[in-house]
């Protein structure tokens, strides 16, 4: 009872910071929104087009490529404007529709469409496939058309709305993609990504960041004060932790709830995520102990505690996945706990896991959470009269 | 049989922007604007020492004092993001560009960081409150400008809003030049750092009254 009135207690004072709360509540929230915007943004083909003279021909081309599904366009007035965003990352390949199409396509002179690619060509390789195929599209449409002009009496005009008409009506031979392994090593990307990583990433940081609180409580004296009444050591330790628990336990929570109920996000096997979250709290919670005992001025706690949470975020997988990472890289990023609680989370969310697949995942996770409440029990039970 | 328009694949005469080259100055600048938080949070701690106190029995002023608080973030960040260009460039292979033009980037954002560190103490009334402030600020322009994820894979509205951050406009100079853009891209992301830089500033030094009153 002493431990929880303790906790009850530490929980209180903590909760009144709002520099705290800000990490706790908001910046979680909004990282998972960008990181989410971004990632399933990035899920079409980015294309710029550049579309030339608002011929017909031209804007009819231009029309059947921002109506591709399989592309997400944008258009640009120049070319240098394209290459720019090209430049940038924002799109894949530029389409530069040449000014003469629509006079070369009824000469019928052969027209080249320039599609402008990056450094390496194998990285575009989709984005030109699928603007082939839609430029392919439009070209036999053309031909069709011609054809049936040096054979009857009706314009090309004319014979290229029949074509067009005549290809809605004509029965496509579909061709049907089947995926037959649905196993991935990568999280969705979208909010099913952000959402989780975050997760990993802002309890352990938060958890860290709160050591500073641990050792603030250490300088006032208030477990020296503390330990003058007939409360034993072990009960401050067990008070300590249960606050910190429930608060890495109540930040998670949240990124599940915001997460589902905002974003949409699925967390997979209820059973196997609730022991994840559990035992990533319990890690999380050993880790804000360790930094309460190891760092000496809350100012270290609240510096370092964050860094060290961002940079074992990124090595573990947080920001990008780990399989994209060379091999050694990811070696080094599994000596951190979040590499094993991102797995985990790839296991349950895009293989359907369950708690017995993610058992070996828990257990490791398990072994660092032991291995850092028994390192932060034995230093906190010395050092908590020492200011 | 040959159909009469075909795509030709052409190279646009830019370099793939690799994961390396856009992380490498999106974490050195997340990592340097910790810096902001360092030095308000240090004003503070003199004050409570009682050094300001000595420092404002010296013939300086407020003003003084607080420049030179704020100056000590500039050479902090001039050193922090120019060791992860030349670490990164060197042990990873990250393309930064231009050594001048990367430096000159650098000290424009330098300086912007010098301003915000101002702006913090000036606004801030204890410790606590800098580090709240400090912590606010950096967050939010990370978050904002694009360090955090990579914003050329963002929807346009996200990559505008970036450029309301001076760090979003570096992150775009440093793309562009790791793009293989010319040194004259980086240009206008100058221009509009130190334009920054110089209204932070201002705001900062209206404000230096309030330090003296501390």
């Amino acid at each position: 009872m002493t431990a929880l009135a303790l906790a009850a207690a530490e929980l209180r004072r903590v909760t009144r910071d709002r520099t705290f709360l800000f990490f706790l509540v908001v910046l979680p929230i909004l990282v998972i929104l960008l990181v989410g915007l971004t990632t399933a943004s990035s899920t079409n083909i980015r294309v710029a087009v550049v579309p030339g003279q608002p011929t017909p021909l031209a804007t009819q081309l231009v029309h059947d490529l921002e109506a591709s599904p399989e592309l997400k366009t944008q258009r640009f007035t120049t070319r240098t404007q394209g290459v720019a965003a090209l430049r940038r990352g924002e799109v894949e390949a530029v389409v530069v529709v040449p000014m003469t199409l629509d006079a070369d396509l009824r000469t019928g002179a052969t027209t080249r469409i320039p599609v402008l690619v990056s450094g390496a060509v194998q990285s575009s390789q989709a984005a030109v496939t699928a603007v082939s195929s839609i430029v392919a599209g439009q070209g036999a449409t053309v031909q069709a058309a011609k054809f049936a002009t040096t054979h009857s009496t009706r314009s090309f005009q004319q014979n290229l709305a029949m074509t067009r008409s005549l290809q809605r009506e004509t029965p496509v031979v579909p061709v049907r993609t089947q995926v037959v392994n649905s196993e991935s090593n990568f999280l969705p990307l979208g909010y099913n990504y952000s959402a989780p990583t975050m997760l990993v990433l802002f309890v352990f940081i938060n958890a860290l960041a709160g050591g500073a609180a641990i050792i603030q409580t250490r300088r006032f004296g208030i477990f020296a004060r503390a330990l003058a009444a007939p409360v034993r050591a072990r009960d401050l330790v067990l008070g300590e932790t249960l606050c910190y628990l429930t608060l890495a336990l109540g930040q998670a929570l949240l990124i599940v709830v915001v997460g589902a109920v905002m974003f949409g996000v699925s967390w997979g096997n209820p059973l196997a995520a609730a022991a994840l979250i559990g035992m990533w709290a319990l890690v999380g919670t050993g880790a804000g102990m360790v930094s309460g005992t190891l760092f000496r001025t809350p100012e270290q706690a609240t510096a370092i505690g964050p860094a060290v949470g961002i940079a074992f975020g990124m090595l573990g997988g947080c920001m990008w996945p780990l399989e994209i990472v060379p091999q050694s890289v990811r070696l080094l990023g599994h000596a951190t706990p979040h590499a094993w609680a991102v797995d985990a989370w790839v296991t349950v969310l895009s293989r359907g896991g369950g708690l017995v697949d993610i058992a070996g995942y828990l257990a490791i996770l398990a072994g660092y959470a032991v291995a850092l409440f028994a390192f932060a029990s034995f230093r906190l039970r010395r050092s908590l009269v020492t200011p | 049989m040959r159909l009469p328009e075909q795509t030709v694949t052409q190279p646009a005469g830019t370099q793939t922007l690799t994961g390396t080259s856009y992380y490498a100055p999106a974490m050195g600048i997340f990592f340097m604007f910790f810096a902001i938080g360092y030095g308000a949070r240090g004003f503070f701690l003199e004050r409570t020492g009682g050094t300001l106190e000595r420092l404002a029995a010296a013939p300086s002023g407020p003003g003084a004092i607080l420049a030179g608080k704020s100056l000590a973030t500039f050479v902090y960040g001039v050193a922090s993001l120019g060791t992860v260009a030349i670490v990164t460039s060197l042990a990873f292979a990250a393309h930064w560009g231009p050594p001048l033009v990367v430096l000159a980037l650098i000290g424009a954002l330098s300086l912007t960081m010098v301003g915000l560190t101002a702006l913090v103490i000036t606004v801030a009334r204890t410790e606590r409150q800098a580090d709240g402030f400090a912590s606010l600020l950096t967050f939010g322009l990370v978050l904002l400008g694009g360090n955090f994820v990579f914003i050329g894979g963002a929807p346009p509205l996200v990559r505008t809003l970036a450029l309301l951050t001076p760090n979003g406009w570096a992150l775009r100079a440093f793309t562009d030049l790791a793009g293989g853009a010319a040194w004259t891209a980086a240009a206008a992301p100058l221009m509009a750092i130190l334009a920054f830089a110089a209204v932070i500033g201002a705001v900062a030094f209206s404000l230096r009254g309030r330090v003296a009153d501390l």
